[in-house]
């Protein structure tokens, strides 16, 4: 029983490093293609979301004649949805906007190990600050206060200016390994 | 004289020849010259089949012939599969320290995580003494679960900057992840099983060996030793220190919030 158990956790193990290797070479097959460094969609205005939680919107609702606590839940859940998405697109930005500098920390001709390290720790803040950002959009809908996203914004934007300057003039070319 | 089932003895003539033909390859196509680790490997799993094929050997000297040659091959895969990425790695300036570190990391973290793994083939040999075979399978188990360890956190690395890959690279690496987690995988079972299953995981490890190295034969080529890179930048230092800088008060910025 215990050994059937033990074989089964084995083939579970096993699994998951295949579907991961699955994956990583599936990326790594997507990092040789020139579009790497293509420019994206045009960027996405994301001043407004920080406007969307805004609790002097529903501050003023309740003082309006008519008002019930429906039309405020169903505002709140609107514009929880309309913020997740708006947060969908501030991702997607930085992961593009962060691939796009370590790409360039990859061809530095001087060991940049400052600049690894940077990259590493702005990616864990930003997983950090995301996750909180998302706990505490789930409880913005019992009414707590959200949290402010204008930091994550700015970051992005900085980002974005700094890519834009450094990748300009950038193009691909294959050449053999042993160059 | 080496003295097998037949089927064995088949599937054992089937590898040795497609070992042989992926040498000659190698040589014939000049990839030797990169895969300095890999080529050894081949030419001595030929020489080991050869030794055995013609030289008589009793149960007991055959056991050891077979540790010692395995233990042999254990090493080369490390050296393999710490080739593979050294010669990768080594191009790139720019992530010189980030990759040793990685490199390091990984194999101190897959060692740790394997040898930890250990315990589930530990647990199923109740035994107070355990036959020399059974050890060997066990620490064999060890090595193989390293490197598959090893080639995921590598391949992570790898994916993460993303370092531009050479198709050959990325086929070897498939190759051996795939090797290696299916021998793992058949090994622990013999593990868990115990020497009754010896011959299903020979013919198992055999049938694999063989998938391999059809795929290596079919996919290795000359052209797919080129890469494709990106030209156009130059990093000048006093625009990398400003990169730096701009970076440095980002993260602040980003850890203040996250303690608001």
């Amino acid at each position: 029983m215990i050994q059937d158990s033990v074989l089964l956790a084995s083939v579970f193990a096993v699994l998951l490093l295949a579907a991961g290797f699955a994956v990583l070479f599936a990326a790594l097959r997507r990092s040789v293609r020139p579009a790497a460094l293509a420019t994206t969609r045009n960027p996405i205005r994301l001043r407004p979301m920080a406007r969307l939680l805004n609790e002097a919107d529903f501050q003023f609702l309740a003082r309006q004649p008519g008002y019930r606590p429906e039309i405020a839940r169903q505002l709140r859940l609107r514009r929880i949805h309309i913020f997740r998405s708006y947060l969908g697109y501030l991702a997607m930005d930085f992961h593009q906007l962060h691939r796009k500098l370590r790409i360039l920390a990859l061809y530095s001709p001087t060991d940049r190990a400052d600049l690894s390290r940077l990259l590493l720790e702005q990616r864990l803040l930003f997983a950090t600050q995301m996750f909180r950002v998302r706990l505490r959009l789930v409880l913005f809908r019992f009414g707590w206060k959200p949290a402010d996203v204008s930091g994550l914004v700015d970051l992005v934007e900085s980002l974005r200016l700094q890519v834009s300057e450094l990748s300009a003039g950038l193009a691909t070319q294959t050449v053999p390994a042993t160059a | 004289m080496l003295q097998l089932p037949r089927t064995e003895m088949y599937f054992l003539t089937a590898i040795t020849l497609l070992t042989a033909a992926l040498a000659v390859k190698l040589f014939s196509t000049g990839l030797f010259r990169t895969y300095r680790a890999f080529t050894t490997f081949l030419v001595i799993s030929v020489l080991r089949v050869a030794v055995m094929a013609t030289v008589t050997l009793s149960p007991t000297r055959y056991r050891d012939f077979f540790i010692a040659t395995e233990s042999l091959h254990l090493i080369l895969y490390v050296w393999i599969v710490m080739e593979l990425y050294s010669l990768t790695f080594r191009k790139y300036d720019g992530i010189r320290t980030a990759s040793q570190l990685a490199m390091g990391g990984a194999l101190l973290v897959s060692l740790v995580l394997s040898f930890l793994s250990l315990s589930t083939d530990m647990a199923a040999r109740s035994k107070p003494t355990i036959a020399i075979l059974d050890q060997f399978m066990i620490a064999e188990r060890g090595v193989v679960s390293t490197m598959v360890i090893l080639i995921l956190i590598i391949t992570a690395f790898l994916a993460y900057y993303p370092v531009p890959l050479p198709s050959n690279l990325i086929l070897h690496s498939a190759v051996f992840a795939i090797y290696f987690l299916s021998k793992s995988a058949l090994i622990l079972y013999r593990n868990l099983t115990g020497a009754s299953a010896d011959r299903f995981i020979s013919l198992g490890v055999m049938g694999l060996a063989g998938l391999c190295l059809c795929i290596w034969i079919a996919g290795l080529r000359q052209a797919g030793e080129q890469t494709a890179i990106i030209v156009g930048h130059r990093w000048d230092p006093s625009e990398a220190e400003r990169l730096i800088a701009q970076l440095k008060g980002m993260n602040s910025a980003l850890a203040r919030i996250s303690r608001e």
